[in-house]
């Protein structure tokens, strides 16, 4: 479980989070989506504990991340946007690196570089940014953290390889792990993060479900404008438009859409979303 | 498990480190250490080439590579090894590794002070004695036989007079080269770029600095403290008590600087940020 509580976080004189608070559950794949600057590297980077907060506080499991205690570390994996190559075979690094998560399985590593059509025996100073997120992406899931999170990990991804992605994760995450995936390319994991929090300047716009959201927004996807949309854009063939579902109709949540109507009614999606 | 020191973890972390170092730095270790050889086989080559027979190389000059070779390596192991820790893709990966903050930094203390001077010192007597076997003729005497008899020359000399003194030869090389690596250790985890040149204006500058305060103090009247305490104190009639008194303030500002020193490491790796 993970515990965050009026936190707030600045640059300087820049503050970037503000009175954010929320719960994050295990057993569920979250995906932070933002524009550019909002915050979201910083609250993964506060999330494992290699930034301090600035008031309010996290808790990971009751712990402080920023202590970096060995036994919560143990149970936490961060991958960053971008991954730095060490010179030796990408086996070596693995098997010098897992024996500090008690969790590491050699075999998963290997099991899922295969998945992903990369060579271990590969020095990786001499791999690609894609090679290298890959086997990045391998070493994570088979530390099996309890808490993963990962910063844009599509970013350098080959388009079969986004989709090996998706496989990989909702294969190899355990069942009770929280995972936190910060991301612009929302199409790369539409159909695996569940809930969706989205973060903007400073606040949380939006933390839901899949189910919640389909329950408070319809999606349409006809050709008929609908004059009562909160966000449409046209597409090949007809529109996307969000509207407020009135009449407890199910559609397909479109994320790309999803943020997109979350952006220009900040407020009513707020007001419709709030527990309180 | 204990969160500051774990013996199985920081095994773990040690042997990591020191495989870490190995690939970082290894070569260059190997290669400052066999200086003296390499060096020597080149000067053979060309004086063949050139003059058609071998040279020898002068006295002390393996010593002279010595002693640049080691202040070398005190220089930049801590920025080749740990450099990269202030840059946020390597240094959140080395952050986020199971250890505590102990750990990393005893291990780094260790790999610094004595894994690297230590396989430096390895190496280099290896390589140097093995060239002093094979080409006794021009490439001379050993390095352990020039110390030996720098040791019997001087320092005998010294004990032989009417006090005799002791003096910790290896021991005050030990700890001035602990010292010099602990100082290029805290810049190579503060400066992004350029972490060598820049330590070393920092230890210009701070040379420059205390060199005014303390002309300040001696013209303001501290020489004449000085002057008066000495003759107070009647030391020069006691030298027994001057070595004595000598050696208290040269252990006890060895033992500051280099605890300060290493709190401040151990603070920087603590509080680092990404």
């Amino acid at each position: 479980m993970i515990s965050i509580d009026n936190l707030a976080f600045s640059y300087g004189p820049k503050e970037v989070l503000k009175n954010i608070s929320m719960n994050l559950e295990p057993g569920k794949i979250y995906g932070l989506l933002g524009e550019n600057g909002v915050g979201k590297t910083t609250l993964l980077t506060l999330l494992s504990g290699l930034k301090k907060t600035g008031a309010g506080t996290i808790r990971i499991d009751g712990h402080d991340p920023y202590k970096r205690e060995p036994s919560l570390l143990e149970k936490i994996y961060y991958l960053p946007d971008e991954v730095a190559p060490s010179p030796e075979r990408a086996t070596r690094w693995a098997k010098s690196k897992g024996v500090f998560w008690p969790g590491f399985s050699m075999d998963k590593f290997l099991g899922i570089m295969a998945e992903f059509e990369t060579d271990p025996s590969q020095k990786m100073t001499t791999m690609s940014s894609g090679q290298l997120k890959k086997t990045y992406i391998s070493f994570a899931l088979a530390c099996n953290p309890e808490f993963i999170f990962m910063d844009e990990p599509t970013n350098g991804l080959d388009i079969p390889s986004k989709a090996q992605f998706r496989q990989t994760i909702l294969r190899h995450t355990s069942m009770d792990a929280i995972l936190v995936i910060s991301t612009h390319q929302v199409r790369d994991l539409e159909n695996i993060i569940d809930p969706i929090i989205i973060l903007d300047k400073r606040e949380v716009l939006l933390n839901a479900s899949l189910e919640e959201i389909s329950q408070k927004l319809y999606f349409d996807y006809g050709n008929v404008i609908l004059p009562d949309s909160l966000y449409s854009e046209q597409l090949p063939g007809g529109f996307i438009q969000v509207v407020r579902n009135t009449s407890g109709q199910e559609s397909k949540v479109n994320i790309e859409a999803l943020f997109n109507a979350v952006h220009k009614n900040k407020e009513l999606v707020k007001t419709l979303f709030s527990h309180e | 498990m204990s969160n500051i020191f774990n013996l199985k973890r920081f095994g773990n972390y040690f042997a990591y480190d020191c495989r870490r170092t190995w690939n970082l730095f290894g070569l260059i270790l190997i290669l400052a250490a066999l200086a003296p050889a390499v060096v020597f086989i080149i000067q053979q080559l060309f004086s063949l080439i050139l003059d058609g027979h071998m040279s020898g190389i002068g006295e002390g000059v393996h010593l002279g590579f010595m002693v640049f070779g080691a202040a070398t390596i005190a220089m930049i192991a801590p920025s080749t090894i740990y450099g990269s820790l202030t840059e946020k893709r390597s240094g959140s990966s080395w952050l986020m590794i199971p250890a505590s903050s102990f750990e990393k930094w005893l291990s780094m203390s260790l790999v610094l002070l004595v894994v690297i001077m230590a396989a430096f010192c390895l190496v280099f007597f290896a390589g140097d004695g093995l060239m002093s076997l094979l080409f006794p003729g021009t490439y001379g005497t050993s390095t352990a036989s020039e110390i030996s008899s720098f040791y019997s020359k001087y320092l005998n000399a010294i004990n032989s007079g009417e006090i005799p003194v002791t003096i910790n030869f290896p021991g005050l090389i030990f700890t001035g080269m602990a010292e010099w690596v602990l100082v290029f250790a805290i810049g190579a985890l503060y400066f992004k770029r350029s972490k060598v040149a820049k330590t070393i204006l920092v230890l210009i500058g701070l040379s420059i600095i205390t060199g005014i305060i303390t002309s300040f103090i001696m013209v303001n009247g501290g020489a004449d403290f000085i002057k008066d305490l000495v003759q107070r104190m009647d030391f020069i009639y006691e030298p027994r008590k001057v070595i004595t008194i000598f050696n208290v303030l040269m252990s006890l500002r060895t033992i500051i600087v280099l605890g300060g020193l290493l709190t401040w490491l151990f603070f920087r790796i603590k509080t680092l940020k990404h």
